[in-house]
């Protein structure tokens, strides 16, 4: 049976997807361009101005796992899960040192993808080809970490409004027909409007998202009355983080900073923009972002202070509690539209990502794995293609995660991280200093990813992964450090200039 | 010799503007890299200092990077 509350909270979440997945499709006639060429459907025509740039930017870095996971960690952890939103000012600030850089050579080329970049500058399709296999590897884990955050969204939805436990069997069937819904919204104006479609999604995501959050952020201070009942009582880690735990915190920090922006589904967000100071500007204002994020994150300590949140996480299993935090606060502790809004919004953040991911795997197969196979396919022939991936990808990366267990992508997606971060000598080393030779770069990226994982299972112990070494160091660094030891070696071989 | 692949590197002005891109990077980076910051006092309107530090710091980190955009984008420095 559905309650009057339930219904309400129902009704807000199926009418705003319906919006969403019209202001999608409008995108196909935003600032129209000859969409049957690649750079218009996969880069948007690289239109995109400063407040675009802010929208999708804070769309597709603050996604939906963000929302739900930092604050997952604050409730768990104490002040080391704020790690996660700590490092924000330094992934702008780091991005924004060589993104106006790779936009100008990508711009003035013509290149689409990091991939295409690669192929160009290194004039070497292998490394064109191991950006590809690496690139997608990753990404789709990313995507399985997203679809881990929708769960928690629809997992409060059902429960708020017809009572079914997230761990029952027919949550299990209704989240999967719902998400295979989503996905084909995704993919469908993924289609039809590539670019354009995720940023015109990402204005209203990120519109319901600050709604969202400093609605978590007023009712949780209104109930708790201040941030001095809030912090009075909690342990000691809650109030300041624990020195023992300053190097971990600091690692796991960097790791994120050095990798951020060198996933290429923000480097196809990035290269979107209009000119170098759109970039930067829309970089800048995207730390503000970080803003209602981290103080939402505060309010998961309220979870111990306001008797009907914490009886609501702790109805759940302790494995699946720390996501339904900020979801717990919403249909708690505001009414059950405003929570259907918010609920909404994040439910939207993570597939407007989601969607830049498969149109940046979308320009990847077109642009480099097509050509490879068919060097003479016309440019309209590259769009057709990429399209079509897009498509395929987004269902197909749904489908790969009925089939594998979610910790396991949890732990690929972690794998992932660290290859991402291999692609740093040939991003951001290799715009200002031209002297990487391809066959170096191509030995430093594996060699690196490689290494980067084999630490990671040795300091596993083949077992369940986490990606810091004796807990506090981040592996990734130990890759990256023999990668660009590596790309150095080319400097014995100096090119003739 | 390697060719550096800046387009100006010899002018002055560039060198110079870079080098302030490169002091404001490191400023940000050694406000949030290490967490120095982990004391409970000062607080701020009851958040212990830890918090607020953080949070104050992206305001003043995107002024800042904002108000270098004009100087990078014109003075050769992005």
């Amino acid at each position: 049976m559905i309650t009057a509350a339930g219904y309400e909270l129902l009704i807000t979440f199926i009418v705003l997807f319906i919006v969403f997945a019209i202001v999608g499709f409008m995108g196909r006639s935003f600032r129209r361009g000859d969409i049957t060429q690649l750079h218009e459907w996969g880069l948007g025509g690289r239109k995109l101005g400063t407040a675009l740039q802010f929208f999708l930017q804070g769309a597709d870095w603050f996604t939906a796992y963000s929302i739900l996971a930092i604050p997952s960690a604050v409730f768990a952890l104490g002040a080391y899960g704020f790690f996660g939103v700590a490092y924000q000012a330094m992934v702008f600030a780091f991005a924004s040192l060589f993104m106006p850089r790779l936009w100008k050579i990508s711009k003035e080329k013509n290149y689409i993808t990091i991939a295409d970049y690669a192929r160009g500058e290194f004039n070497s399709i292998g490394l064109s080809l191991s950006i590809v296999i690496l690139g997608i590897f990753a990404t789709l884990f990313y995507i399985a970490l997203q679809v881990d955050g929708l769960y928690a969204i629809l997992g409060t939805t059902l429960l708020e409004s017809f009572h079914i436990l997230p761990t029952s069997q027919a949550f299990k069937e209704y989240s999967l027909v719902i998400l295979f819904i989503a996905f084909l919204v995704i993919a469908a104006f993924s289609f039809t409007s590539g670019v354009r479609g995720v940023s015109l999604g990402a204005v209203f995501k990120d519109i319901l998202v600050w709604t969202g959050l400093l609605t978590v952020i007023v009712a949780t201070l209104y109930y708790t009355h201040g941030f001095t009942n809030l912090f009075s009582g909690m342990p000691s880690k809650y109030l300041s983080l624990p020195s023992t735990e300053a190097l971990a915190f600091s690692s796991s920090m960097l790791g994120v900073v050095f990798s951020a922006y060198l996933w290429p589904h923000n480097i196809t967000g990035s290269w979107a923009a209009q000119s170098e100071d759109r970039i930067l500007k829309g970089y800048s204002l995207t730390i503000l972002y970080a803003i209602p994020l981290a103080l939402a994150d505060i309010m998961a300590i309220a979870v111990y202070k306001i008797p009907s949140v914490h009886s609501f996480i702790f109805q759940l299993p302790a494995s699946s509690r720390g996501l339904y935090v900020i979801p717990g606060l919403l249909v708690s502790l505001v009414p059950p539209w405003l929570a259907g809004l918010a609920l909404l919004g994040i439910f939207v953040g993570g597939l407007v990502p989601a969607a830049l991911m498969t149109v940046t795997v979308g320009n990847m197969t077109g642009r480099d794995l097509a050509r490879m196979v068919k060097p003479n396919i016309s440019p309209k022939g590259q769009t057709q293609v990429a399209r079509w991936a897009a498509v395929i990808f987004a269902l197909l990366s749904l489908a790969l995660l009925q089939v594998i267990p979610m910790t396991y992508a949890f732990q690929f997606y972690l794998v992932g991280a660290e290859i991402i971060l291999q692609f740093l000598p040939i991003a951001v080393i290799h715009p200002f200093f031209k002297f990487i030779r391809k066959e170096f770069a191509i030995a430093g990226i594996w060699i690196g990813s490689l290494v980067s994982i084999f630490v990671t299972l040795y300091a596993n112990h083949y077992k369940v992964i986490s990606t810091t070494l004796y807990h506090d160091l981040y592996i990734g660094f130990i890759g990256l450090l023999i990668n660009i030891l590596i790309v150095l070696i080319s400097l014995a071989f100096p090119k003739k200039s | 010799m390697y060719k550096v692949g800046m387009r100006a590197v010899g002018s002055n002005e560039n060198k110079r503007n870079w080098i302030i891109v490169g002091i404001i990077t490191l400023l940000i980076f050694a406000v949030y890299a290490w967490p120095w910051y982990s004391f409970v006092s000062p607080t701020l309107a009851g958040i212990p200092f830890f918090y607020w530090w953080v949070i104050v710091w992206y305001v003043i980190s995107s002024i800042i990077l904002y108000s270098i955009v004009s100087l990078r984008v014109k003075g050769g420095a992005s």
